[in-house]
């Protein structure tokens, strides 16, 4: 007699979503690949791989997509009235008939899917070998920069060295005749450089690189120029100098995929507590949009800085997931009730 | 006698808005013994289901107090004794008929080892150890219910609670199932059976409930509840006008001579013959 490959709740769910996800997550990956090589995204001489977030977030949601439907389609007791739900819910334990165990492996094929992606298929697709810390810190209140106010200093966390800065302010209207703005950078009051290029346009972004240094806080200075700039959150960006490997961005990207799919297979377990088959999986698969490629959530941008270099564990990040998380733990605690009452 | 379930003014009431409430067990007090085999029998919609799925933990009462082997139905101390194998068909139709036992055995905390070895035994028992890698959804009916049985009997239990055991087996397969009810009665296990299969309740079972509409319209052992103060004689090697002389004299000693009939074995018993005549060759 061989015995079964697997006995728990976690590793038969897990199993199944192999089984079944494995394929056209495999196919999409391929066809991304291909896509991206024998038509790269134009982006001018220098490298863009960002440009080619698409390609990794398709076959990124794929996995997203054939684990979670799989899964739910599995346990029975993720919908009301499927077959054979009477024995399900008398032997497993918990008061939700084994949904919390199915999740976690749901998740687990997921995360097992998406990490070669996210490692291997991203270098594939031309993201750097190390990726580095890309810290936005807030900007000062006004953050406007002209000739009548010549510096904004924006303070910086003290335990990071830092090896560049990119700007990419918003431009307004110049005053006088067309001069694009010159800006110094000056970190903890010596001057790190001059920026290599006038700011002439909104969108313009700017890189300075110098050697690596602790910052507490970096002051850009406008030098000359006729265009007023205006610096909101984001436009100026600092740089880490410590080298991460992609691998660990990679992951960080499998485990950011994890929350959106999180929330959906616990908000589908409360619709299921009312709804039938083709309800949850339709709540679902409508969450798994929103959450990945709808734009909603960690996931977008963190493929997106993955292909760029970016390190992917920053606090609005790890904020967005959180709160994926807390909204799939509030839905499961809320189908835990329903279930009690009904 | 060991008190294996006991209800007190058990009842059930469904209601939903906008719809009138639905009675399906009206104040019932029960007391079922350990070691006996106890059917449940009514029409549809009488409260059989509705009775098991109380005692298994899946339905509380709206009124009543139930105990199972003294405890509240459902409590975890009564996951591995009481066994509920509802009438539908299995969860989880794309596991192998031995993962599904793992599986059960998993969540029923026994040993891995223990719980492959007693998967086997029933598998071997009930004739479904040859079936592989193949999917629980693609069993037939028979299969299905004979796997469900073995599933139930995983953890050894002290209470079976069974909703249509036999319905969709072949007559060899009820038999089978039968006679593995009557072994685990024996061995001191309270056996509740909802059925149809009126022949088979009779042939089986040591006690009799009967529901109507939610409310208990009879019970008793099936001696006490098809009681008669008829009588039976069955000859053999009479001619029709031996056998005419013989009702003459019942007559006239004073008896009523109901009906003078050629008796007609059933084919159940029959099937139980060859089927006991298969075991015996193989």
């Amino acid at each position: 007699m061989t015995p079964p490959a697997a006995r728990g709740i976690v590793l038969m769910t897990s199993r199944r979503c192999l089984q079944l996800a494995t394929l056209p997550t495999l196919a999409a990956a391929a066809a991304c690949w291909l896509v991206a090589v024998w038509s790269p995204p134009a982006t001018g001489p220098t490298a863009a791989p960002g440009a080619a977030s698409p390609w990794l977030a398709l076959p990124t949601c794929t996995a997203v997509f054939a684990c979670t439907i799989a899964g739910v389609l599995f346990w029975p007791t993720f919908a009301r009235g499927r077959e054979g739900s009477d024995w399900v819910v008398r032997l497993a334990r918990g008061g939700l008939g084994g949904v919390p165990q199915a999740i976690l492996g749901i998740l687990l094929a997921q995360l097992l899917l998406t990490l070669p992606l996210a490692c291997g298929l991203a270098r594939a697709l031309g993201a750097p070998a190390v990726a580095h810390l890309h810290h936005a810190p807030p900007p000062p209140a006004a953050p406007l920069l002209a000739a009548a106010r010549r510096s904004l200093e924006f303070a910086l966390p003290a335990t990071d060295e830092w090896c560049a800065v990119h700007v990419q302010p918003l431009a307004g209207l110049p005053t006088a005749d067309l001069v694009g703005a010159a800006l110094a950078i000056h970190g903890d009051g010596e001057l790190l450089g001059n920026l290599p290029a006038r700011i002439v346009q909104t969108g313009q972004r700017v890189e300075l690189s110098f050697p690596r240094r602790p910052l507490r806080e970096v002051r850009v200075e406008y030098v000359d120029g006729s265009v007023p700039l205006a610096f909101p959150p984001g436009a100026l960006v600092v740089v880490g100098a410590t080298d991460r490997s992609t691998l660990w961005n990679g992951l960080l990207l499998a485990l950011v995929a994890l929350a959106p799919a999180f929330a959906a297979c616990a908000l589908a377990a409360l619709a299921g507590t009312a709804a039938g088959t083709p309800t949850v999986v339709t709540v679902l698969a409508s969450l798994v949009f929103v959450g990945t490629i709808g734009g909603v959530g960690a996931f977008d941008g963190a493929v997106t800085a993955l292909l760029r270099g970016e390190w992917i564990a920053s606090a609005a990040v790890r904020n967005a997931s959180l709160t994926c998380g807390a909204i799939g733990a509030s839905a499961l605690l809320a189908a835990s009730l329903a279930r009690r009452r009904t | 006698m060991t008190l294996a379930v006991s209800t007190r003014q058990l009842a059930v009431t469904f209601a939903s808005r906008g719809n009138p409430a639905v009675h399906a067990l009206q104040p019932l007090d029960l007391d079922l013994a350990a070691g006996r085999i106890v059917g449940v029998l009514g029409p549809n919609g009488s409260g059989k289901t509705t009775l098991l799925r109380v005692l298994a933990g899946l339905q509380a009462p709206t009124h009543g107090d139930v105990t199972v082997l003294g405890h509240a139905p459902g409590s975890a101390s009564l996951r591995r004794q009481v066994a509920f194998q509802p009438a539908g068909a299995l969860p989880l139709g794309v596991l192998s008929a031995r993962e599904f036992l793992a599986w059960v055995g998993a969540e029923l905390r026994l040993a891995n080892a223990d719980s492959d070895a007693r998967a086997e035994h029933w598998l071997r028992r009930l004739e479904l150890d040859r079936t592989g890698r193949r999917q629980l959804r693609t069993f037939s009916t028979g299969m299905q219910k004979r796997l469900a049985l073995a599933a139930a009997l995983l953890g050894d239990p002290a209470v079976l609670l069974l909703d249509e055991p036999t319905a969709g087996l072949d007559p060899f397969g009820s038999a089978l199932v039968m006679d593995i009810l009557r072994e685990r009665a024996a061995a001191g296990a309270l056996v509740l059976m909802a059925s149809h299969h009126l022949l088979e309740v009779e042939e089986i079972c040591d006690e009799v409930i009967v529901l109507y509409e939610g409310a208990l319209r009879a019970r008793g052992t099936i001696d006490e509840l098809l009681a008669s103060d008829a009588h039976a004689l069955v000859v053999r090697g009479l001619d029709d006008a031996a056998l005419a002389g013989l009702a003459e004299t019942a007559r006239q000693r004073g008896g009523e001579v109901l009906r003078i009939e050629r008796p007609r074995d059933h084919l159940f018993a029959l099937f139980r013959r060859l089927a006991q005549r298969r075991d015996g060759g193989t």
